[in-house]
């Protein structure tokens, strides 16, 4: 031990003094040896309380100043030196990087004490704007994952042998260099491992370097190849779009762009402001771009390619006046030529990744004969490796080692064997490899059948860098040390190209299983610290800075940022080629009747292509359509249903030549006639204890629909056997299927619209000719409008159409509340119009307020914790019993804080009761749990604890949770915030507004001279969360916030205001705008 | 032991002629009072007849075989209390809009049952209605022990369980604030608990002149020292009848509003609330016409296999029986109107939330309990405009039972109207777990138990109270009434 060491021990020593917490630790050294002992394969590297002081100490020091990481022998030292910036118990932010779906995405991480414990969007990029999604919200729960992989093995003769990553790099560095060598990775976005790639390439020409996965943009890259020569990734710039068309494409949902493009997009629908794009969705299944779509046309996959070639005949010919006489499918096709016509250069027509090339390829000769490309429709040079699809390369691949071609395969992240066509086999070639090895954060299935599997470190353990949506260079920097040891591919990569030099570690990992546990604790620590170094090292060496500046402080600029500045991908123009494409055979307007429909396959919206599939927070999102959790289902229209014999909820067998699925039916309306649509990523059997693990006997979660996705198949089947079945299954969703009683439905719809007041929309025309006489900024608090203008309700400053309710004169609160002379009045607004329901709040919200998992027994029970719902409407015309072709209306609700709560006065205990600054406060270790304000709330928003649903050791119908050591509970327990009580059982929780966030802020104000709170300093975590700024929050009594400027938005409205209760949140009407000559689906909502 | 063949003691006792006219005393005769006790009992028959069951060697085999069954059935609601306290709350059915569940409906219904006991001892006392003695003390006790059953479901029924005497206004630091008095649960609190002490302490006055009667009559030294102990030191002289009679009529008098205010306290928890289907003012009258109802109905589908089982025909008449199917077909009524109002109101208060939950409660996912509970309720009873089944004890028993499970489906009704409320998107369906039906059926356990124990070791019949009856009817029998009898 060094003298440096030693001094920093002493210091740890000197503030960890007391006995109590040493005790404690030796205590829980061994009980996590017992814990983690009993895992096979038997684990090296457990987490104890002395680890966890160390990990936070080290992220402490490389956060706070980045030279720290240079000098891992400083670790201990944090607390004899305090770090610039860093207060004890003060939460700090990191920017850093996680990668989706190829592309880079900024993040803010949120640290306590060196533990991250909530990521945010990077509001500095144009990609994030601050806004995030459900995926990067719920990826620190992954971080916190017990199944995560904690040790490299390999398969010996007896079994599984634990290695260590020297012998996995001292093994494959030699390897690498013969023949018969091919690595398989995820499409790789980020620069320092193309770097490292064409490094290894070039060191070994007879390697081979392919690219798979499962949801990916290459036939996009191919359509792109077919109209302009070579691959062109298109960047969409939808605030600059009047026109966006959208062909299979879920731009707004899980299309890896999401965040930037819902932010872009709603930038473009600022009706406040007379800015309004329209919308046309043109689908097989039924997404969140069609559900906010202005029109929907729901069409068969195989109809969206011949939909789109009588557009472009339409385009060119000149389009004539819309004949309202026409189809609906007629209309709308006229209406979309006129449209885009009509506004050349500010159009986009958009195709979906699942749709073949050739339809990819006509969207592009559409994008350019209007003139869209270079102004909405960026073209920017795409990555790919290859020109040969994703599943063309595995399947080469495949072949290869059939043939004995390749003999060493190394795998780097992604998981082939779940992912690839069935019809591959891929999982059985592998085996047949003898030096197969695959980096993975778990230990999944494409582990389980290599001969070696390394745990990689985590994203927000390590550094990395990657290319973001817009071509621009994002740097990830690790937040914390490796829980479980493990590096990070780039570290790998490095080890194995001998950019970085083994033997710097040699020494550690040799000291790595000495017995004495002290030292063994003291090798770890600078062990880790070291492949820090290897890793920024290399990321380093990819990001050289600009000549003539100083490259340590260029480099401190873009971590500290997140991103370096100036790399945002060169704009191409290319020429477009001449294509021959399929000429239009009518096909779009045959309508599907009977026969065998077809199948399409599509990322889940929770869970998108699996790889989140062991992630609780996401099982349990409920799909914004469906709103179903923990399961993926065949998804029917109605009608379609009826013909072909299906129930929801009734199991149904799906069949192609030889291969069957098995699946629950669930009726949804609005699919397209005759396809069934099923989502990937369900049905994993080796993801963990809750997506379900075979090694542990842990059923998977959802069906599996491989068998039938081939590579012939990769996107649709086009025709599938199907077998009704009596059997029924259960479906877990948390709000009543479509196929609820009448009575019910009829309700729904009444309450709706069009004289229902729960969800108000209406239409642009009328609210553009309001705004024209009363401007959005003369509304103000004091903003009457005359009597003769908006009817005699003594109209306050509302759009008629927002259908705001004139209680006036039945007004019986109290005027206490209204001019109560108070500091602060908390409230929050919810642009309806903005929302797309896509869930991020919903999962930020658990994030932050340590909602529990409850289990798909307990959603099916109606149980679920979420603090906020996002509710969905169907809402069907008049005669529309079959949901044809429903609109949605949606609505995200939460604690509204009434003013005069309801909750409040009927618990006899007073645990609920009101801030003077108007917050419905809830005393959980008041709270005894009678329930009756759950009852009384007209919101239902109060979510009652019925089990310890928090311990999952007691809350045994969690798949797997009994498994779950002390151990494992504490490591999952480390995701919490502390700023927030952890609820028990018996206890009813609800939305505080962030009262946390809230308090932090007042103090913080208080300690700088006592000053006011700023208008909007105060963010809720729904509020950070939201890609579209649909959610604000502030003080509505001031009238520079932008909460009460909403409030007086003339589309402002209160949820159920009969009632008199006072709602501190008000919603802001939708406004859709439908072509003028096309009637909207649902007439009754917008033609008001 | 001595035979009870009802016949032959009228006939040694009174060598009456005409047996088998005066036998069923619910024939109308305008020209005389019908007789409240049948067979002719002296002071000393009525202190026989209702002793003996406490005093006999062994009570029926039957006694035996119920109170195995309910013994059992409490033991299996104590173990579930028991899994209830280990795991949470979550072990029922309750879900996020069904807040309140089975134990909510429970503990309504077991308090409307405690409503009959009170009613017929302390009203009708007030109301001079002697024929109230035969079955006073019965339906007393079973109004103790059914507010026991209903007390215990909202105890358990909270989250934190060992936090329940939060509930109450306890004066102390630990807790160092008051419930919130505007809560209707906390009212709740005080009417079920004042209703509670009032019955018992009437329950057990009004016993001591006949607990004395058991001392005295006792033959071990055990039974002279706890029946000793409980009668109070009983003497019967003139200065204990006085102050106890002046008692009974003030604590009747006491007892009386609790009659009114037990059940429309409870309502309140609905009443005050602002669910559609909940939040309406009919709610008190209703629930006390709810309650009395199905209150009476218990005391008969008790009283008939007692009076029978226990030989007390001639003291519990089918007069009486038949008094109480007219009290239960009435209430009956006014229940069926009220049901009726309801959704009269639901329209005519043109409020949509309303007149959907109404609509909801008929013709929604729960109709089928709607079904059963308008049937029971309100077609059953109509059954008792008809003598014959008025009289009828088979049928009485029959439709007592129904109209219970029409008045436990009417509770289960109301509480599930929560399935729907004003958000669409909160709507859901209630499904009871097993533990919640088990739960259920104990609670009856509980309520036999205590219900056969009160039978063998405690004056079933009001004596003192029934004697007092005989020389009434003696009087009036002088008076002209009963000129046959004399």
């Amino acid at each position: 031990m060094t003298q440096t060491q030693k001094n920093n021990e002493s210091n740890g020593k000197r503030y960890w003094r007391s006995v109590e917490e040493f005790q404690g630790t030796r205590e829980l050294d061994a009980l996590i040896d017992q814990e983690f002992g009993s895992a096979a394969p038997p684990p090296t590297d457990g987490v104890s309380r002395r680890r966890w002081l160390q990990i936070m100490g080290a992220s402490m020091a490389f956060g706070a100043t980045l030279t720290g990481c240079r000098y891992p022998a400083e670790k201990m030292a944090p607390f004899a030196f305090r770090p610039a910036g860093r207060t004890p118990g003060m939460p700090e932010t990191f920017s850093s990087m996680l990668e989706f779906g190829g592309f880079a995405r900024p993040i803010v991480a949120t640290s306590y004490d060196g533990r991250p414990i909530k990521l945010d969007g990077n509001p500095d990029h144009p990609d994030s704007g601050g806004g995030s999604d459900s995926f990067t919200q719920a990826t620190i729960l992954e971080l916190y994952d017990p199944d995560r992989s904690r040790s490299s093995s390999r398969t010996g003769e007896s079994g599984q042998v634990t290695v260590t990553w020297n012998e996995a790099v001292n093994n494959f560095k030699s390897l690498l260099t013969g023949s018969g060598v091919a690595i398989l990775s995820e499409p790789v976005g980020s620069p320092t491992v193309r770097r490292l790639r064409g490094k290894l390439l070039a060191s070994n020409s007879s390697a081979q370097w392919f690219e798979f996965t499962s949801v990916s943009a290459d036939n996009s890259d191919a359509g792109s190849r077919m109209a302009f020569g070579s691959a062109f990734r298109p960047v969409y710039k939808l605030e600059n779009a009047r026109i966006v068309v959208t062909m299979d494409a879920d731009p707004l949902g899980t299309d890896p762009a999401s965040i930037r493009l819902t932010r872009d997009f709603m930038a473009g629908r600022d009706v406040d402001h007379g800015k309004m794009n329209r919308l046309y969705s043109i689908e097989s299944d039924f997404s969140k771009t069609g559900a906010i779509a202005d029109h929907r046309l729901p069409l068969r996959f195989k109809q969206i390619g011949s939909f789109l070639a009588a557009l472009e005949l339409l385009i060119d010919g000149t389009p004539g006046n819309l004949d309202s006489h026409l189809p609906y499918n007629e209309k709308v096709l006229a209406a979309i030529a006129e449209d885009l016509v009509a506004n050349r250069g500010a159009g986009v027509v958009m195709v979906g990744n699942c749709q073949p090339a050739e339809v990819h390829a006509r969207a592009f000769r559409i994008n350019s004969k209007l003139g869209n490309i270079g102004k909405t429709v960026h073209l920017v040079k795409s990555t790919a490796g290859s020109d040969l699809s994703g599943v063309d390369q595995l399947k080469q691949l495949t072949k290869m080692i059939s043939d004995g071609s390749v003999t060493t395969l190394v795998i780097l992240g992604g998981n082939p064997v779940f992912y690839a066509p069935f019809d591959l086999d891929f999982g059985a070639a592998l085996k047949t490899i003898k030096n197969s090895v695959h980096v993975s954060v778990y230990r999944d299935e494409t582990s389980r059948e290599c001969g070696w599997h390394l745990n990689a470190a985590h994203a927000l353990e390590s550094w990395g860098d990657g290319t973001s949506v817009d071509g621009s260079t994002i740097i990830a920097q690790p937040l914390i040390e490796p829980l479980f040891g493990g590096w990070s591919t780039i570290e790998f990569l490095a080890m194995l190209t001998g950019e970085a030099d083994l033997s710097v570690a040699d020494h550690i990992h040799d000291a790595e299983h000495v017995n004495d546990r002290h030292d063994e604790d003291a090798s770890r620590q600078s062990h880790h610290g070291h492949i820090h170094i290897v890793g920024l090292a290399t990321v380093q060496n990819t990001h050289p800075g600009s000549p003539g500046s100083d490259p340590n402080k260029a480099w401190q600029t873009a971590v500290r940022k997140g991103f370096i500045e100036g790399t945002v991908a060169a704009l191409e123009s290319p020429a477009l080629l001449e294509m021959t494409l399929a000429a239009d055979d009518g096909q779009w307007k045959t309508s599907w009747s009977s026969g065998d429909p077809e199948l399409i396959f599509r990322p889940s919206g929770s869970i998108y292509d699996g790889r989140y599939a062991n992630n609780g927070w996401l099982q349990e999102l409920p799909d914004f359509i469906t709103k179903l959790t923990w399961d993926n289902a065949a998804l029917v229209g109605p009608a379609t249903a009826d013909t072909l014999g299906l129930e929801h909820g009734k199991i149904v067998n799906l069949k192609v030549a030889e291969y069957t699925i098995s699946m629950p039916v669930y009726i949804l309306p609005g699919m397209a006639n005759g396809t069934i649509c099923a989502w990937l990523g369900y049905g994993r059997s080796a993801a963990g204890r809750v997506a379900g693990d075979a090694d542990y006997s842990i059923d998977s979660v959802g069906s599996d629909i491989r068998p039938l996705r081939t590579s012939g198949n990769w996107w649709s089947v086009p025709t599938v056997t199907v077998i009704p079945t009596s059997t029924s299954y259960t479906l877990a969703s948390t709000q009543d299927h479509f196929r609820m009683d009448e009575l019910g439905r009829e309700e729904i719809n009444r309450r709706m619209a069009p004289e229902g007041k729960m969800i108000r929309e209406g239409n642009y025309t009328s609210y553009a000719e309001f705004l024209a006489k009363h401007p959005i900024d003369d509304h103000g608090p004091e903003h009457k409008h005359a009597e003769e203008e908006h009817g005699s309700d003594g109209h306050a400053a509302q759009w008629p159409e927002g259908r705001h309710l004139h209680f006036a004169n039945f007004d019986l609160t109290s005027a206490g509340w209204k001019n109560d002379p108070v500091a602060y009045k908390w409230g929050m607004s919810i642009d309806l119009n903005k929302c797309t329901g896509c869930g991020s709040c919903v999962v930020a919200c658990q994030a932050e307020n340590n909602i529990p998992v409850v289990g798909k027994d307990q959603v099916n029970r109606g149980r679920e914790m979420q603090w906020l719902r996002i509710d969905r409407y169907f809402i069907t015309d008049e005669g529309d019993t079959d949901g044809a072709n429903p609109a949605i209306a949606r609505q995200p609700v939460t604690c509204q804080h009434c003013e005069s709560a309801p909750c409040e006065t009927v618990c006899p205990v007073a645990a609920t009761t009101h801030s003077d600054e108007g917050l419905n406060d809830m005393i959980y270790n008041r709270c005894i749990g009678t329930r009756y304000c759950g009852n009384n709330c007209p919101y239902k928003v109060r979510r009652f604890n019925y089990y310890n649903f928090t311990d999952a050791q007691t809350f045994i119908k969690l798949p797997g949770a009994d498994r779950l050591g002390k151990a494992d509970l504490q490591l999952q327990s480390m995701v919490m915030n502390p700023e927030v009580t952890v609820r028990s059982r018996g206890v009813m929780e609800k939305c505080t507004f962030c009262v946390q966030r809230i308090q932090n802020t007042k103090i913080l104000a208080k300690t700088e001279d006592n000053r006011k709170i700023h208008p909007n300093e105060i963010r809720t975590a729904c509020q950070d969360a939201c890609p579209s700024s649909a959610i604000l929050f502030g003080d509505i009594q001031n009238p520079a916030s932008d909460v009460a400027k909403a409030h007086h938005n003339p589309r402002a409205y209160s949820l159920l205001e009969e009632l008199n209760i006072g709602p501190r949140t008000r919603y802001l009407a939708r406004v859709r705008n439908p072509h003028p000559a096309i009637e909207p689906v649902s007439a009754s909502v917008a033609a008001h | 032991m001595w035979d009870y063949n009802e016949q032959t003691r009228f006939e040694i006792n009174l060598m009456a002629t005409t047996v088998q006219t005066r036998i069923d005393n619910s024939i109308e005769d305008p020209s005389r009072r019908a007789p409240l006790i049948t067979g002719g009992l002296d002071y000393d028959g009525v202190s026989d007849v209702v002793s003996d069951l406490a005093e006999m060697a062994k009570p029926p085999r039957i006694w035996y075989v119920l109170l195995a069954i309910s013994a059992s059935l409490t033991l299996i609601l104590g173990a579930l209390i028991g899994l209830l306290f280990f795991k949470g709350v979550g072990v029922w059915g309750n879900n996020a809009p069904v807040y309140w569940g089975w134990p909510i409906v429970n503990f309504v219904f077991w308090v409307g049952i405690g409503h009959a006991g009170t009613l017929i001892s302390a009203i009708l006392f007030l109301f001079r209605q002697h024929w109230r003695t035969g079955i006073n003390r019965a339906a007393e006790a079973m109004t103790i022990f059914a507010v026991i059953c209903a007390g215990m479901f909202p105890g358990i029924h909270i989250g934190r369980v060992w936090a329940f005497y939060w509930l109450f206004p306890i004066p102390s630091e630990h807790l160092s604030m008051w419930p919130n008095f505007r809560s209707p649960l906390l009212w709740d609190v005080f009417a079920v608990s004042t209703y509670f002490t009032v019955s018992l302490l009437f329950w057990y006055m009004g016993m001591v002149p006949d607990l004395a009667t058991f001392r005295d009559r006792s033959t071990t030294r055990l039974r002279k020292f706890i029946y000793g102990i409980l009668a109070l030191g009983w003497t019967g002289s003139a200065r204990h009848w006085h102050r106890y009679e002046t008692a009974y009529t003030i604590l009747a008098a006491l007892a009386t509003p609790l009659v009114l205010s037990v059940h429309t306290i409870v309502s309140f928890d609905f009443a005050v609330s602002i669910v559609p289907g909940w939040h309406t003012t009919i709610f008190p009258p209703y629930f006390v016409a709810g309650a009395i109802f199905s209150g009476f109905a218990m005391v008969i589908t008790l009283l008939v296999p007692m009076r029978s089982i226990f030989n007390l025909k001639h003291i519990i008449t089918v007069r009486h029986i038949e008094n109480m199917n007219k009290i239960i077909m009435v209430t009956g009524l006014m229940v069926g109107t009220a049901y009726t109002i309801e959704f009269f109101i639901a329209w005519y208060s043109g409020n949509p939330f309303e007149l959907f939950a109404f609509k909801n409660r008929s013709f929604g996912p729960f109709w089928w309990a709607y079904c059963i509970m308008f049937s029971c309720n309100v077609f059953v009873p109509q059954l008792y405009w008809f003598k014959r089944i008025r009289t009828s004890m088979i049928m009485s028993v029959v439709i007592g039972i129904l109209v219970n499970v029409g008045m436990w489906f009417e509770r289960f009704v109301i509480v599930m109207t929560l399935n729907r409320d004003y958000l669409p998107s909160s709507w859901s369906y209630f499904r009871p777990t097993w533990v919640d039906i088990m739960m259920l059926i104990g609670s009856f356990g509980l309520f036999m138990t205590l219900f056969l124990l009160f039978c063998r070791f405690l004056p079933v019949i009001a004596m003192s109270e029934v004697k007092g009856t005989i020389t009434f009817q003696r009087n009036m029998a002088h008076a002209g009434g009963y000129a046959d009898q004399h």
